[in-house]
């Protein structure tokens, strides 16, 4: 019965989602030169994303935020815009820029897609920049969420900007993975779920492609990358989704040649490349995974990646933080714990829940999760409203001026909707109870509210944590702008020496041309020389004088 | 007709000598990991002179890789005239995150072979010289499409002042004619617009034919190749070098497909002597003038130029110039403690002393009141 309700609620939420569209963040990285650009066109089936130095005459897309090796304030995504041979020398640093497309399927349901694109990337003499960079967007992501979460008054309008997947482009070598490419996919993994996709497959013959995925796979095992995994379960999932799971798996790294172009072989118009010895059929999955690709990111395991990423990639993001920022409160077990923490219980125990239940995502995309999550959350909204009744002057005015709302406006609004309400507390009730891992279940204890100390410190919590995450984040800022200032500071004085170094040497010649003329020119010239020499000398010897003088001073 | 006298005959004593001698080609290749150098060099000579580095040892190595110099020799032999072939390579080059002076091995290594034949030219004995001169360099470019990287542009400036560089275009396969087109454009632009001296075969201009074969040579630079160590069966009894995709076969020694034969007539065919005297004349002169020149101006000079070319020495230089100065303004910041304290001092004594001073005058008063008390009394 209890399973019933979960999917009718699951199902409910689909709907509502349809209806709002399903937001969904992507991010395209990788080396240039590896077919991002045209991945991406391809998948939406238009051109949403300018090639490099070509006029493009839609949307260009919007720089969220770029880094830089030398002191030049340059944004690498516009100087991707134009080609200019006397800057090739320069590094261009990197940017990251966002582009929105909405994908609105035949059954209406809407798909918000942004693509975030990391021009710039691994062209640098010096990568070190670009994954540090991105590490630090993707955190940024992270913290806006948490800072929202622990509000005591959210925004309505908030946008949920984290990152859902990552598609690395692997330069197609032929060796194995480069340094860059196992740095950057190990710490870009922590806070997204990374997908190697090998661009430009047609470079390989069929035997050097199994060979080059083999050192890959390889290459990602020695390392501990950890990729995203298709992962299955042989006893809960249906015969079905074990066997794409598996497929899939045993595809990975998937091997993409995408176009842009279409041709048409034997009579069907296909995606292609266009050589002088034959045309690749881009859409022949023998040649290129890029329909399977475009299914799995875009379809079957959307929501999949949704998940993982909210419930634990975020969740080991928050956990962590919270530590760190409350660190000094945690203090005992039971009772005395803060709320970060009895959600940890929860998180723990229904991440095992959810390695289970996202495997099943494929044939029903209703995991156990989004319930355990909605629990959560029913949890989090008695918090804060027995916060708002128990000290509601203590409340301090959050400088948004909104109305109080809740986290996930869509949940509020569908208990609000649904005449079941109750029975997903009493669900989340009847869980709870039934899952022995939790002692003295902390809900109970929240929701009877009477403890003060638990109110101080989820006042404290819910107080600080923004603060806090804000107050990192302008330091981080800050610490960015000085170094920038430091670097633009160093860039100067270089120009600066160099102009004078420049300036003094045109003197010299000034002078050396001077004098010459002087030795061909009339005798006055000569006598005027002279006069001007013993000028000098004279001057230079009152100055002597002078500086004299000065030591003497000095020394008395 | 008189019997000539025989100086038409001076080639063909040089024929067999040359053939009796042989030749040596030094031929560098450098450019990042997995664009194909190792078996372009097969393709070009057509044998198996370099072998793959196999999957058993490709994890041993640390991921983190310094550049490597390989040398390769080889004997090539065709209608018994005899080629002495030494292959550079440049292995992890390009392979790390961090780039910075990883040309630093590469080019030390052309410098030190200039220095070395240098050495050997100036000793009494001087029959048998060791000479590892690198008379061209081939630079791989990744086929990107797009542009040059700044890496490139940056070592490709430091090996054009010291070899004949080639600039070529790997794994040409990938890019479609079109594409082909506008990167080689890009490519020339580049070339152009930041003074890189890339090798260029002389036109001679008596010679038609020649001249039009190097014309044709210099407008297809860089050159787009494709290697390949495999034979293909074409049509029954046609084999060629090439590679066989599910959607066509790419055939290396063709001229629509790829470059490769115009490389193979540069390097080989038509302008292997020209690449071996101009390095004599060109980069080996420069090299030895800059060299005895400076060593004529005193050692100072050579040290001073080696210790800016070494970035490591550059670095130990900043770094003691920065513990002088930290040290001299330390020094200074005691000096100035002194002074401050001798100050003070001084205004102590002189406080002092005034307030003796005063002491004196108010006991002088009180004499000269005792004195007046006493005149009184």
């Amino acid at each position: 019965m209890v399973a019933r309700e979960r999917n009718s609620s699951a199902m409910l939420r689909r709907q509502k989602d349809q209806r709002r569209g399903i937001k969904f963040t992507m991010m395209i990285c990788g080396s240039s030169g590896t077919g991002k650009t045209t991945f991406v066109n391809a998948l939406m089936d238009q051109q949403v994303v300018p090639h490099k130095f070509q006029g493009y005459s839609g949307d260009i897309p919007k720089t969220l935020t770029f880094a830089n090796v030398s002191g030049a304030i340059v944004d690498a995504a516009s100087v991707e815009r134009h080609f200019d041979p006397t800057l090739a020398h320069e590094e261009p640093g990197i940017a990251i820029t966002e582009t929105t497309v909405d994908i609105v399927d035949e059954d209406d349901s809407k798909l918000m897609l942004s693509i975030i694109d990391t021009p710039g990337f691994g062209e640098n003499i010096d990568n070190e920049i670009c994954y540090s960079e991105i590490v630090h967007y993707l955190r940024q992501q992270f913290d806006s969420v948490l800072a929202e979460e622990t509000r005591v008054k959210r925004n309505p309008r908030f946008e949920d900007t984290r990152v859902h997947v990552c598609l690395y482009f692997i330069t197609p070598t032929g060796h194995g993975l480069r340094e860059l490419d196992v740095v950057t996919m190990k710490k870009l993994s922590k806070y997204v779920n990374v997908i190697p996709i090998i661009g430009r497959a047609d470079s390989f013959k069929p035997s050097e492609l199994i060979q080059f995925k083999r050192s890959i796979i390889e290459d990602i095992e020695r390392f501990n990358i950890p990729i995203f995994q298709f992962s299955y379960d042989e006893e809960e999932d249906d015969v079905e989704t074990v066997d794409e799971n598996k497929f899939l798996s045993s595809l990975q790294p998937f091997a993409v040649v995408s176009s842009e172009k279409t041709f048409e072989v034997d009579g069907v118009t296909v995606r292609g490349r266009q050589y002088p010895w034959g045309i690749v059929n881009a859409e022949d999955p023998k040649i290129s995974d890029f329909s399977i690709v475009r299914s799995v990111v875009l379809g079957s395991h959307l929501q999949d990646l949704k998940d993982i990423t909210h419930d634990l990639l975020y969740e080991a993001y928050r956990t962590e933080k919270l530590m760190m920022v409350t660190g000094e409160t945690e203090t005992g077990v039971g009772m005395s714990e803060p709320p970060s923490l009895s959600n940890l219980a929860a998180i723990a125990n229904s991440r095992s829940m959810a390695t289970i239940n996202t495997n099943t995502a494929v044939a029903s995309p209703i995991p156990d999760v989004t319930d355990s999550e909605s629990h959560d959350t029913t949890q989090k909204n008695g918090n804060v409203k027995s916060m708002l009744i128990g000290s509601n002057e203590a409340v301090p005015s959050s400088p948004v001026p909104e109305h109080v709302r809740l986290r996930r406006p869509s949940e509020s609004t569908e208990s609000a909707v649904v005449p079941g309400t109750p029975s997903s507390t009493i669900r989340g009730d009847s869980i709870y109870p039934g899952s022995p891992t939790i002692p003295g279940s902390p809900s109970v204890s929240v929701r009877s509210g009477t403890s003060d100390v638990r109110h101080s410190q989820l006042r404290k919590i819910s107080e600080t944590v923004p603060y806090v995450l804000k107050h990192d984040n302008l330091v981080s800022k800050q610490a960015k702008l000085e170094e920038l200032e430091r670097r633009s500071a160093q860039e100067l004085a270089r120009r600066a020496a160099e102009l004078e170094r420049k300036a003094a040497e045109l003197k010299m010649r000034e002078k050396l041309l001077k004098q010459l003329a002087r030795e061909r020119g009339l005798d006055e010239a000569d006598v005027a020389s002279k006069v001007e020499s013993v000028g000098y000398a004279s001057d230079a010897d009152s100055k002597a004088e002078s500086y004299a003088k000065k030591e003497t001073n000095n020394s008395e | 007709m008189p019997e000539p006298i025989g100086i038409s005959n001076l080639p063909n004593q040089r024929y067999k000598i040359v053939s009796r001698e042989g030749a040596t080609f030094t031929l560098m290749v450098a450019g990042e990991s997995g664009l194909g150098k190792s078996t372009f060099i097969n393709t070009l000579f057509e044998s198996d002179l370099i072998y793959p580095e196999s999957n058993a040892t490709r994890h041993k190595a640390p991921l983190q890789k310094t550049v490597g110099i390989d040398i390769t020799r080889a004997e090539l032999r065709e209608k018994n005239f005899t080629i002495r072939l030494n292959v550079i390579d440049t292995p992890g080059f390009g392979d790390n995150v961090s780039n910075n002076n990883s040309w630093q091995p590469i080019i030390e290594f052309l410098d030190e072979q200039h220095n070395l034949y240098l050495r050997q030219e100036q000793q009494p004995t001087r029959a048998s010289k060791k000479d590892l001169r690198a008379h061209a360099c081939l630079y791989f470019i990744r086929p990107t499409g797009h542009t040059l990287k700044p890496l490139d542009v940056e070592v490709m400036k430091k090996l054009g002042t010291r070899v004949n560089l080639i600039p070529v275009i790997a794994k040409a396969d990938t890019l479609s004619p079109n594409e082909m087109l506008e990167f080689k454009s890009r490519i020339r632009s580049i070339i152009e617009a930041q003074d890189i001296r890339i090798y260029s075969p002389p036109l001679e201009l008596e010679d038609q034919a020649a001249a039009e074969h190097a014309k044709q040579l210099i407008e297809s630079m860089p050159f787009a190749v494709i290697g390949s160590e495999d034979s293909i069966e074409v049509s029954p009894g046609n084999i060629v070098r090439g590679r066989q995709y599910p959607w066509g076969i790419v055939e290396v020694e063709n001229d629509q497909h790829c470059d490769f034969r115009k490389l193979r007539s540069l390097l080989l065919r038509t302008n292997m002597l020209d690449l071996i005297l101009s390095t004599e004349e060109l980069h080996y002169e420069s090299y030895r003038a800059l060299k005895l020149q400076s060593d004529e101006n005193g050692k100072a000079e050579t040290s001073d130029l080696k210790r800016t070319a070494n970035p490591k020495f550059l670095e130990e230089e900043n770094a003691l110039k920065l513990y002088f100065t930290g040290q001299v303004k330390a020094e200074e910041q005691r000096f100035r403690q002194w002074e401050q304290n001798i100050v003070t001092e001084k205004n102590r004594l002189n406080h002092d002393l005034e307030g003796l001073q005063s002491e004196i005058r108010k006991l002088e008063e009180n004499i000269r009141v005792l004195s007046i008390k006493k005149g009184v009394k």
